[in-house]
């Protein structure tokens, strides 16, 4: 698989830099908004092509707003987004829209909601290309069974014209993904595909992912709140802590050795199978806090164990601490750069 | 993947289409049916249906065919009877209801309205259903100001004193079958009806499916016309039902004040009755053949769409069934 990611030109298919979506809280529709959720604070990343990005953190850190920000369902407050070397920040022209839109898709966390109830499972899957108008019927029928046999739906004529509700939930959740991949989309969202599905039937969702990234040279953003998910699945990590990223590396490299301490709380987290298996486990104080107004100070200052006073006054840069390895945390400023 | 097979397995999507509407509709009628109570109301309405545009017909070119009995013809429905010595005459053989103090036959004026009020209800419930869909959907997407002017006018709406407002407009305007539906129909449209589909709306409106319509770049009329049009759209089925029973309601009252320019109805029948002093004190026993043919018909007809409603709205909310 390693060779087959080399051959593919190692192409930057998203880049995002200082990327900035601020919810306005109003206590009356027609007051100014005094105060603002800082639900995605600067982010910095870019992916190459085939690659996965896992965007890891606990529930209300941003991840979902991120991923929705990026696929322009939200309007970014600040930032620049530059996909395929256009700059899609503010989609401005009609054209630009059917471009990005015709390139990016989504698959959704909830099988169960994210397709119409009214609707067969052809309209479903062939939505995308009844909105950009792609191909005749004849053309979209063909491509709807091919995109299904694909996902492991089959036969697929057997399912073609069936609704949503007579469909399993791992069934349901392969349909989501041929939908999201009918048109051949350069990038990808997935927003915890996984986490609504069976144990039994996860595995074999994400290990069809995997093959359809490999196939179609797609740029991947995974969002997971599981650690062994993102292990599984991604080539990098990065995580996040109210809407600021904390930690951003090549996923074994974050795993094996966790640098800031809310990554180190949350690997100390994951259950061992093991009960000889000793750790040095790290406690974190409190529980996470809402990003409105937040001071210019670390965001897990209230939480962290190694908390120096300089971390109740600056906010830390991310420090890389080598191979692509970065840390927002002070207690790495003598190793980074 | 040889395309040839894929070719030869695929039907027509139009004739699938209609195979999926027909199996829906069959499910559908499992449910229906098994409510008794719409069964009644559906039952009720079929024999109006049939008495009114069947058996009126018929025998309007029959029995009562407008006949030359000496000098003058007899037309069942306006004119008077002149072999009848006197009118109003309790029912007989020759006048199965009676006849009314016009001399006119009171079956016949009953056959000949049914049509009519069938016309008006279901043509007043589709303007309602038509505007109150497209308000709602539009007023709960969009939101902000859009869905603050649409909900107030709507409360606005549901304060109006609909009757007074209509007795008013009927000194200025002649007020015909068509018109009072098509004003039945505007009123009614922006007011509850749209509050009811907006809420549900706002429920289609964040599901996920929505945003995943988004995120292949559709555009805000096709979202509400393809997703939230066709999930709120059994409920306004349902309410239409109901406005069936509310036009023929006012309908009613209005002719039984006399305000209507309509050759007959059945609250037009009433107010024959009552305007010549024959509902008055103990008249109201003695001529009952007057009043309660059209009074039972009114309420029978009315009863029937309801119940017809409360049918539906067990297929409609699941909750509801008992299964």
């Amino acid at each position: 698989m390693d060779e087959a990611k080399s051959a593919v030109a190692q192409e930057t298919v998203l880049k995002v830099e200082h990327l900035k979506k601020f919810f306005p809280l109003r206590k009356s529709p027609f007051s100014r908004a005094k105060s603002f959720l800082h639900a995605v604070d600067d982010l910095n990343f870019e992916i190459k092509r085939g690659e996965v990005l896992g965007l890891v953190g606990e529930s209300g850190c941003g991840k979902t707003t991120t991923g929705k920000t990026l696929l322009r369902l939200y309007e970014p407050t600040d930032g620049k987004i530059t996909f395929l070397g256009k700059d899609v920040t503010h989609l401005k022209s009609a054209q630009d829209r059917k471009w990005f839109h015709s390139k990016s898709q989504m698959i959704f966390q909830d099988p169960f909601e994210s397709l119409n109830p009214r609707k067969t499972i052809f309209d479903i899957v062939s939505e995308p290309m009844n909105i950009q108008n792609e191909g005749s019927l004849k053309q979209r029928e063909e491509r709807v069974m091919e995109i299904l046999k694909r996902v492991g739906i089959s036969p697929p004529d057997a399912f073609l014209w069936r609704y949503p509700h007579e469909l399993s939930g791992g069934q349901r959740q392969r349909v989501a993904i041929a939908r999201a991949l009918v048109m051949n989309p350069q990038f990808v969202v997935a927003d915890e595909p996984t986490s609504m599905l069976d144990v039994s039937i996860r595995t074999q969702v994400m290990t069809l992912m995997m093959d359809l990234i490999a196939d179609m040279h797609m740029t991947f953003i995974y969002i997971t709140h599981d650690l062994a998910v993102a292990r599984y699945m991604t080539d990098h990590i990065a995580v996040m802590y109210l809407g600021r990223m904390v930690e951003y590396g090549e996923t074994e490299d974050v795993i094996q050795n966790p640098l800031h301490p809310y990554t180190k709380a949350l690997i100390s987290a994951v259950p061992i199978p093991d009960p000889e298996f000793k750790r040095k486990s790290l406690q974190i104080k409190g529980g996470i806090g809402k990003a409105i107004d937040p001071p210019k100070i670390c965001r897990f200052y209230e939480r962290c164990p190694f908390a120096t006073e300089r971390c109740g006054k600056e906010e830390p840069p991310l420090y890389d601490v080598g191979n692509g390895h970065k840390v927002a945390c002070f207690l790495y400023e003598k190793d980074g750069k | 993947m040889a395309t040839k097979e894929i070719e030869g397995a695929l039907e027509s999507p139009l004739t699938i289409k209609m195979k999926l509407a027909w199996r829906s509709f069959k499910e559908n009628w499992k449910i229906f049916s098994e409510s008794k109570i719409g069964v009644l109301g559906l039952w009720i309405v079929i024999i109006f249906a049939i008495a009114g545009f069947i058996v009126y017909p018929i025998l309007a070119a029959t029995v009562w065919k407008p006949t030359l009995s000496g000098m003058v013809s007899y037309d069942p429905v306006t004119g008077y009877d002149f072999t009848q010595m006197l009118n109003p005459a309790p029912p007989s053989l020759h006048h199965l209801l009676g006849t009314d103090p016009l001399g006119r036959d009171v079956l016949a004026q009953l056959l000949y309205s049914t049509p009519r009020e069938f016309a008006l209800g279901i043509l007043a419930a589709l303007i309602t259903v038509f505007i109150g869909t497209i308000i709602g959907t539009v007023s709960a997407y969009y939101g902000g100001a859009v869905d603050t002017f649409f909900m107030r006018l709507a409360d606005l709406v549901l304060l109006f004193p609909f009757i007074p407002f209509l007795i008013v407009l009927s000194g200025m305007i002649q007020i015909d079958l068509f018109r009072l539906a098509l004003i039945i129909g505007l009123i009614s449209g922006f007011g509850g009806i749209t509050i009811v589909l907006r809420s549900q709306a706002m429920i289609v409106k964040v599901k996920p499916f929505i945003e995943s319509a988004k995120v292949s770049g559709a555009s805000n009329p096709y979202l509400i016309v393809n997703h939230i049009i066709p999930n709120v759209m059994p409920l306004s089925f349902l309410y239409m039902m109901f406005n069936v029973t509310g036009a023929i309601f006012s309908e009613a009252v209005l002719s039984f004040f006399g305000l209507l320019n309509i050759k007959m109805s059945w609250g037009l029948m009433i107010y024959t009755a009552d305007t010549a002093g024959y509902i008055v004190g103990s008249n109201i026993g003695h001529y009952w053949w007057l009043w309660l043919p059209p009074g039972a018909a009114i309420t029978l007809l009315c009863g029937a769409f309801y119940f017809i409603g409360r049918g539906l709205d067990e297929v409609v909310n699941p909750r509801l069934r008992r299964r």
